[in-house]
C-alpha cells in the first residue's frame, strides 16, 4: 500500500515533468522529436528512481536473541543466518555476524543452551544469546536461515516490534526464508519522501537540461545551421562510409571482427594469468574492449576529420564541427554493432538480465558525448600541431594499460583504486562491469564523476571550435 | 548610379581584413616551443583588404578585377561568411551558392553521381531538390556516360563543368563564381555565359572574379577593382574601369 501511493506519487511527477517538456517545446519541434523526448524523459524518470534508491538506502539494527526453547524433535541446532532478502533481492550478511548459532551444553552438565558464535571455531563458552546487524528499511522482508535438522526459536525485534520465529526445518541444510516484521511507518515514510526529493530532482535537472539543449539546436546560430545543412550531413556520412569500405571484401564486417580478435587474442593470453580470479572473465575483458575500441576509433579517426575536410570548410562556409560528428557515426555503428554482440556474450556467459541494464544508457550517452568533446579538441589541436597524430597514438597506448581492460585493480590498495577514477574510459568500463557481471548499480558519485568529465570535455571542445571558428583555415 | 532603398542583397561596408602569415604554418609542437623560447616565432599580420565599400541590388552582376594578391578571394570569403571582417560590416540577404575555386572540394575516390550530391549539399540544396535536378546537372555538363565513374578520370575541364552545373543550375538568389569561366573549351564557355545572363535575368545577384576583362565587359554591369586590397574603383561604368585597369597592367599611370 505505501509503496503504491509513492509509485503513483512518482508516476505523477513524471506526467508533469512530461508535460513541461511539452510545454516548453510545443511550437518548435515536430510530433517525432516530441515522442522522442518523451521517450528520454521516461528513461530520466527510471533512471531517477534507480539512483534515487542507490542514494537513499537507511538500515536499521535487527536484532536476533536465540530463545533457550527449541522444537520438541529437535536435539540440538545449529543454524547459520546466511542472508536475508529485500524486495525479492538476496543480500549477504555482513562479514562481522558471519557465524551460527549452536545449541550447546555450556557446563558440561546436561544444562543446554542455545547461543551465537562467531566465526566457524567451535567454542561454545564464547557463545552469546543476541547477535545484531543492519538491515535496510523496507517492506517485505525476510531471513534466510540453513538450519540443520535440531532448529530452534529465536526472537527477531526491528524498529517495529519483535516477532518470535521458528527456525526448525525438517530437512538437512534447508533453507528457510522466514519473513519478519516491516520497518515502521515512520522510518518508510522518511525514506520514501527523501527518495521523492532525489527522483524529482534528477527529473529536474535532466529535463531542464534537454530542454536546454533542444533549444539550443533550435535557437542558437551556429546549431540552426546544422539542422539547415542536414543534408550535407547525410551526404558526409555517405562519403565516409564509401571511402572507408570500398574495395573491402566483407566492408563493414572488418569493422566487428577486428575488436572480436583483439578480444580472443587477449582471451588467450589473459585467461591464464586472470581467468580463475575473475568471474565471467569473457564479459570482464569485453567490456573493457568495446568501451576502449570505441573510443581509440572514435579520436583517432576523428583527429584529422577537420584537416581532411580543408578543402570543404576554406571554400563553403559550413558548421565545422559536422565533420568530427560525420566521421564519428561510423564509429558508433562499429559500437553499436559490437555491443549487440557483446550481449550474445553475456546471454552465452548465462548472466541474467536485470531492469538495472536499462542504466546502460547512461554510460553509453556519456560515452558517445565524450568521444565527440575529444574529437573536437584532438581534431582542432591537429590543424595546429600535426605531431598530435603521434603524441595521441602513444596516449591511446597508455590509456589502455590504465584501463584496467585485462587485469582486476580489486586487491590494490584503496588509494591505488581511487586513483583509477581519474581516468574516465575506466570509469565507463568499471560502469558496465558492475551492472553487467555484479548486477549492481554505481553509487551517486560515480555518475556525477562520470558526467563531470563528459561535460568538461564537451564544453572544452566546442569552446576550441567557437573561438578558432575562423583562424583554422590560416593553418591547412 | 541610380539609388535604391529596397532589393539590397550584399552590402559591404569599410571591409577590412586582416591576414596572418608566418611561421606557425606547419612546424611540430617541438619547434613551436623552441621558438617560443627563443622568441622567435613570427606572425604577420597584414591587411588583405582595406575599406572596401559597395552596395548589390537583385540582378546585378558584379566583376571583381585585380592582380594576384590584391584581395578579391579574401573579399569573398567575408562575402559567404568563411573569414569575418576584422573592422566593419557585410550583409547578406538571401541564400549564397558559393564557389570559390571552383574544382577543388572534389573527392576523387568518390563517383561522379556522389561527388555531385555532395557539392548540391554544400551549396545548401536539399536531397529531392538533388534528386530532381541531377539529371539536368548531368546533361548541362556533358557528362551523362560518366555518372558511375570514379571522378578523378575526369578531366579539369569536365570537372568545372560539372562544378559550375551545379552551381548554376539552381535559381540562387547570390551566386558567387571565382574563376569560373575561364575553363572549359569555347563551346562550354559559350554555354555558360548564356546560363549566367539566364540567372541574372531571373533577378539573382552574382558575383564574378575573373582575369577575363573581355567576359566582364559582356557580362557584368558592375565593376570593382582591387589592388593590394585598396578599393581603386568601383562602380557601373565597366568599360571605363576595365579600360583604366587595362592601362594599369600595361604599366601606364592611372590618370
Amino acid at each position: 500500500m505505501i509503496t503504491f501511493v509513492f509509485f503513483i506519487i512518482k508516476i505523477c511527477i513524471l506526467l508533469l515533468t512530461a508535460l513541461g517538456v511539452w510545454l516548453s517545446l510545443k511550437s518548435r519541434i515536430s510530433l517525432t522529436s516530441l515522442i522522442g523526448s518523451l521517450i528520454i524523459v521516461i528513461w530520466f524518470a527510471f533512471f531517477g528512481s534507480i539512483i534515487a534508491e542507490t542514494a537513499i538506502s537507511p538500515s536499521e539494527t535487527i536484532n536476533i536473541k536465540a530463545l533457550n526453547e527449541h522444537s520438541d524433535d529437535s536435539t540440538g541446532a545449529i543454524i547459520v543466518l546466511s542472508g536475508y532478502e529485500l524486495d525479492n533481492k538476496k543480500y549477504d550478511v555482513p562479514h562481522d555476524i558471519n557465524g551460527y548459532w549452536v545449541y550447546f551444553d555450556a557446563t558440561g552438565q546436561n544444562n543446554f543452551s542455545v547461543g551465537w558464535l562467531e566465526g566457524t571455531d567451535y567454542q561454545p563458552v564464547d557463545a552469546t544469546a543476541e547477535i545484531s546487524f543492519n538491515m535496510p528499511v523496507g517492506i517485505d522482508r525476510k531471513l534466510d536461515l540453513y538450519a540443520y535438522p535440531w532448529g530452534g526459536l529465536a526472537e527477531v525485534t526491528t524498529s517495529s516490534g519483535s516477532t518470535i520465529i521458528d527456525t526448525y526445518s525438517a530437512q538437512e541444510l534447508d533453507m528457510k526464508s522466514i519473513p519478519i516484521l516491516d520497518s515502521s511507518k515512520v522510518l518508510i515514510y522518511k525514506m520514501e519522501i527523501q527518495r521523492i526529493f532525489v527522483y524529482c530532482g534528477i527529473l529536474l535537472i535532466f529535463s531542464a537540461s534537454l530542454i536546454a539543449a533542444l533549444r539550443l539546436i533550435y535557437n542558437d546560430h551556429s546549431l540552426i545551421k546544422l539542422q539547415k545543412h542536414k543534408f550535407l550531413f547525410t551526404q558526409l556520412v555517405k562519403r565516409d562510409f564509401t571511402l572507408k569500405y570500398k574495395r573491402t571484401i566483407l566492408g563493414m564486417l572488418w569493422s566487428v571482427l577486428s575488436p572480436l580478435f583483439n578480444l580472443l587474442i587477449m582471451w588467450l593470453i589473459f585467461k591464464r594469468l586472470l581467468g580463475n580470479s575473475v568471474d565471467h572473465f569473457v564479459v570482464y575483458l569485453f567490456s573493457g574492449q568495446l568501451v576502449f575500441s570505441y573510443f581509440s576509433d572514435a579520436t583517432n579517426q576523428g583527429m584529422t576529420s577537420l584537416i581532411d575536410n580543408a578543402s570543404i570548410f576554406t571554400k563553403v562556409n559550413v558548421p565545422k564541427y559536422m565533420f568530427l560528428f560525420s566521421k564519428n557515426i561510423s564509429s558508433l555503428i562499429n559500437f553499436g554493432l559490437t555491443l549487440i554482440i557483446f550481449f550474445i556474450f553475456v546471454f552465452l556467459e548465462g548472466i541474467p538480465i536485470t531492469e538495472y541494464y536499462i542504466m546502460l544508457a547512461y554510460p553509453i550517452v556519456c560515452l558517445i558525448l565524450f568521444n565527440v568533446g575529444m574529437g573536437l579538441v584532438l581534431s582542432g589541436m591537429y590543424v595546429f600541431f600535426r605531431d598530435m597524430q603521434y603524441l595521441w597514438g602513444i596516449a591511446t597506448q597508455l590509456i589502455m594499460w590504465l584501463s584496467a581492460i585485462f587485469y582486476s585493480i580489486d586487491s590494490y590498495p584503496q588509494v591505488g583504486q581511487n586513483l583509477f577514477l581519474l581516468n574516465p574510459i575506466y570509469l565507463f568500463i568499471r560502469y558496465i562491469r558492475k551492472i553487467v557481471i555484479e548486477g549492481q548499480v554505481p553509487s551517486v558519485g560515480f555518475h556525477l564523476i562520470m558526467g563531470g568529465y563528459t561535460v568538461l570535455v564537451l564544453l572544452l571542445g566546442f569552446r576550441m571550435y567557437k573561438k578558432n571558428n575562423h583562424s583554422f583555415l590560416y593553418y591547412v | 548610379m541610380e539609388e535604391r532603398n529596397t532589393g539590397i542583397t550584399i552590402e559591404a561596408s569599410e571591409v577590412s581584413i586582416r591576414y596572418r602569415t608566418g611561421d606557425f604554418k606547419d612546424i611540430g609542437l617541438k619547434e613551436w616551443v623552441i621558438r617560443k623560447i627563443r622568441k622567435d616565432y613570427h606572425v604577420e599580420e597584414f591587411m588583405a583588404v582595406k575599406g572596401v565599400t559597395f552596395k548589390l541590388y537583385e540582378g546585378d552582376l558584379l566583376g571583381i578585377i585585380g592582380t594576384n594578391g590584391s584581395g578579391k578571394s579574401t573579399l569573398l570569403k567575408a562575402i559567404t561568411g568563411i573569414m569575418e571582417p576584422t573592422n566593419g560590416y557585410v550583409k547578406v540577404t538571401g541564400q549564397i551558392a558559393a564557389l570559390l575555386e571552383l574544382g577543388s572540394g572534389f573527392d576523387g575516390n568518390l563517383t561522379v553521381k556522389e561527388n555531385a550530391y555532395l557539392r548540391g549539399a554544400m551549396l545548401g540544396y536539399t536531397k529531392s531538390f538533388m534528386d530532381e535536378k541531377y539529371k539536368e546537372i548531368i546533361s548541362f555538363s556533358e557528362l551523362d556516360n560518366f555518372s558511375n565513374r570514379p571522378f578523378k578520370q575526369l578531366s579539369t575541364g569536365m570537372q568545372t563543368r560539372l562544378a559550375f552545373s551545379i552551381a548554376s543550375l539552381v535559381q540562387p538568389e547570390i551566386l558567387i563564381l571565382d574563376e569560373v569561366l575561364s575553363v572549359g573549351d569555347g563551346a562550354f564557355q559559350e554555354k555558360s555565359a548564356r546560363k549566367m545572363r539566364e540567372i541574372i535575368s531571373n533577378g539573382a545577384t552574382t558575383i564574378l572574379v575573373s582575369h577575363s576583362l573581355e567576359q566582364i565587359k559582356e557580362l557584368c554591369n558592375k565593376i570593382l577593382w582591387l589592388h593590394k586590397g585598396e578599393q581603386v574603383a568601383f562602380g557601373d561604368n565597366v568599360a571605363e574601369i576595365c579600360d583604366n585597369y587595362q592601362h594599369f597592367l600595361n604599366g601606364d599611370v592611372i590618370s
